[in-house]
């Protein structure tokens, strides 16, 4: 009896992604695929992205030990054979540094990125869900975290939680929540009317059923395009806390923290900056790509407008 | 619009006074004291420093004392900087961040909508292609690497300008350029995207066929509406340059008010970052308001309520 059962849910779920009555054999997901494959921008950016990751993640497994290694006779010395990207002020070979630095970078980009997406997901839900005063209540909280300063907030809660990882993703996906819950909040308020889920009511469906079963699914699409803009944002505020001095703190190192030791060396060994610069503009351009040709993917209409 | 104006004042004189008090608490929360990085102070000194400043009051009385303050515009004292009250931090700060927010602004504008109104009359064309490349890697490239290479390059190499510091005239242009650049670039994607769909809408056909010129088209008709979604940017864009760049101030060693609060922060000077949070929430509010007004100006279908 077991495999029905998904197979009930997901019937339940996909009409309102309004699809399922024109094209019956392809899903959502695999529709939105195809159109991704056609758009070249996008398909070069996810590559580019799949390069960097597998770069970043097998160079930190890698060198994780030796990137740390001080060499102190080839101090400065500038790209090499040896060293394809130079080495720093205390010999360290600046590739390994920089990849290494990437996969921390990328990490808290995503897991960021994952609380902010929790958070407004949740809070999106089920200020869309309860209507009236609660929903007028909780957007107006959300209108009036918007007025806050919010880098301002970040660098303070940053400075409080004091030099540790995790609490630097918690401080960062705190902040970056409120749109995530804005775009969520708009989807449910489209699809609560909807017959799906006047039926699922009619069956005896909770509340609690209704926004895991039947809600939810319907919203993973445009929280999936918003997190792929948001990843792209939050590497930038942690880049932005690491270059101050607040981020990640030595021996462990980020782009940020690797491009600040790059500016201020910069006079007498650019390469220091250069290389970490270049690989964090590279992600940062392909994530902002690949976001880019999802929203066109899941939404055509939406393509021609920017 | 007398009630939308006065409602979203009061509306922001709330989200000021939340912001005021959630800095005071966090930090006040936070372990450690202001007082206790001196070094020589002994526990006794310590204790009674936090009695002169009212520390050992209740929190609520002290966020009440610092709201008072604030809304007085009688800033508090600085509890780090001896001698100092805020009013002195910000009068010194926010020349030298209003000078170079200011500029940055009026850079992102001139190269921005130039670039964008011209991508846009010639949609698919070269030059469409050349300014959305340079814009999409404009917006993608961070403060944190143009500022260090624009140092690099006309500073250190070039020498047309000192690469650090605030004092001598030219000190601004640096710091405004790197901000300029990457908000053109956003500014550049806004104005393509909104004169794009403004040009096909029915009113500028019919002043096509009254035989207005391109240039007045997009000059005088189009860009009335087309300004609508870029202004919804340049709203936070004002307010966050006018209030420093705490990367570009920190790459230049500006005296700014970026710097000072993220001094501030980093010293426990719960008064300082207090008022300086407080001060750009300010700022957001009242360009916010201003964008608002601007755009039921331009736009006469948009009315104010208050609703």
């Amino acid at each position: 009896m077991n495999p029905v059962e998904p197979k009930i849910e997901l019937a339940l779920g996909v009409p309102a992604a309004g699809t399922v009555a024109a094209q019956p054999s392809a899903g959502p997901w695999l529709q939105m695929w195809r159109r991704l494959r056609r758009n070249t921008t996008a398909m070069v950016a996810l590559w580019t992205l799949v390069i960097i990751v597998i770069l970043c993640v097998g160079g930190s497994a890698l060198f994780f030990q030796s990137q740390v290694k001080q060499h102190l006779e080839i101090v400065r010395s500038p790209p090499s054979m040896s060293h394809m990207f130079g080495t720093d002020a205390l010999g360290r070979d600046v590739f390994q540094r920089t990849l290494c630095g990437g996969s921390i970078s990328l990490l808290v980009g995503v897991v960021a990125t994952l609380v902010a997406m929790i958070i407004g997901t949740a809070y999106g839900l089920i200020s869309g869900l309860a209507g009236k005063a609660v929903d007028n209540f909780m957007m107006r909280v959300v209108d009036i975290l918007y007025g806050f300063p919010f880098i301002a907030f970040v660098v303070l809660l940053s400075v409080i939680c004091g030099p540790s990882l995790l609490l630097l993703f918690v401080a960062i996906g705190a902040v970056e929540w409120l749109t995530t819950a804005r775009v969520v909040r708009g989807q449910v308020l489209g699809l609560k009317n909807q017959e799906f889920v006047l039926a699922a009511r009619a069956c005896g469906a909770g509340t609690g059923r209704i926004l895991w079963h039947h809600l939810l699914p319907n919203v993973v699409g445009p929280v999936v395009i918003y997190a792929s803009l948001t990843v792209p944002g939050i590497m930038l505020t942690e880049a932005v806390l690491s270059f101050l001095g607040l981020g990640v703190q030595a021996p462990i190192s980020s782009w940020g923290s690797l491009i600040q030791e790059g500016a201020s060396n910069m006079e007498h060994s650019p390469w220091l900056l250069i290389f970490p610069g270049a690989f964090f503009v590279t992600t940062l351009l392909a994530l902002n790509l690949l976001g880019d040709g999802l929203r066109d993917a899941l939404d055509p209409r939406s393509s021609r407008s920017e | 619009m007398i009630r939308f104006i006065i409602s979203r004042l009061i509306q922001g004189i709330i989200v000021v006074a939340m912001v005021l008090s959630l800095t005071y608490v966090i930090m006040a929360l936070s372990p450690g004291s202001p007082f206790a990085n001196d070094k020589a102070s002994s526990p006794v000194v310590r204790e009674n420093l936090e009695r002169i400043y009212g520390l050992d009051k209740p929190l609520i009385v002290q966020v009440w004392k610092n709201l008072k303050s604030f809304a007085t515009f009688d800033f508090p004292v600085s509890y780090r900087l001896k001698g100092w009250t805020v009013n002195d931090i910000i009068a010194q700060g926010a020349p030298v961040s209003f000078t170079v927010g200011g500029m940055a602004f009026l850079i992102a504008l001139a190269l921005g909508i130039p670039a964008g109104a011209l991508a846009a009359m010639r949609a698919g064309q070269l030059q469409d292609r050349a300014v959305m490349m340079a814009a999409t890697l404009g917006v993608c490239v961070p403060s944190l690497v143009l500022g260090p290479i624009i140092a690099l390059v006309f500073a250190l190499h070039l020498h047309w300008f000192d690469a650090a510091g605030w004092g001598n005239t030219g000190d601004w242009v640096l710091p405004s350029v790197t901000l300029g650049l990457i908000s053109a670039a956003a500014v550049a994607r806004l104005t393509r995207g909104g004169l794009r769909e403004t040009l096909l809408a029915d009113y500028i056909r019919t002043a096509r066929a009254k035989g207005a010129s391109e240039r007045a088209i997009v000059m005088r008709h189009a860009f009335r509406l087309a300004c609508q979604p870029l202004l919804n940017y340049l709203g936070p864009l004002a307010a966050g340059l006018l209030s420093g760049s705490f990367v570009t101030e920190t790459v230049f060693n500006l005296p700014g008010l970026g710097r000072h609060f993220i001094n501030s922060a980093l010293h426990k000077d719960y008064t300082v970052a207090m008022s300086l949070a407080g001060l750009f929430a300010m700022l957001t509010v009242i360009f916010n308001l201003l964008v608002d007004i601007l755009q039921a100006w331009l736009n006469p279908r948009i009315r104010l309520t208050d609703s």
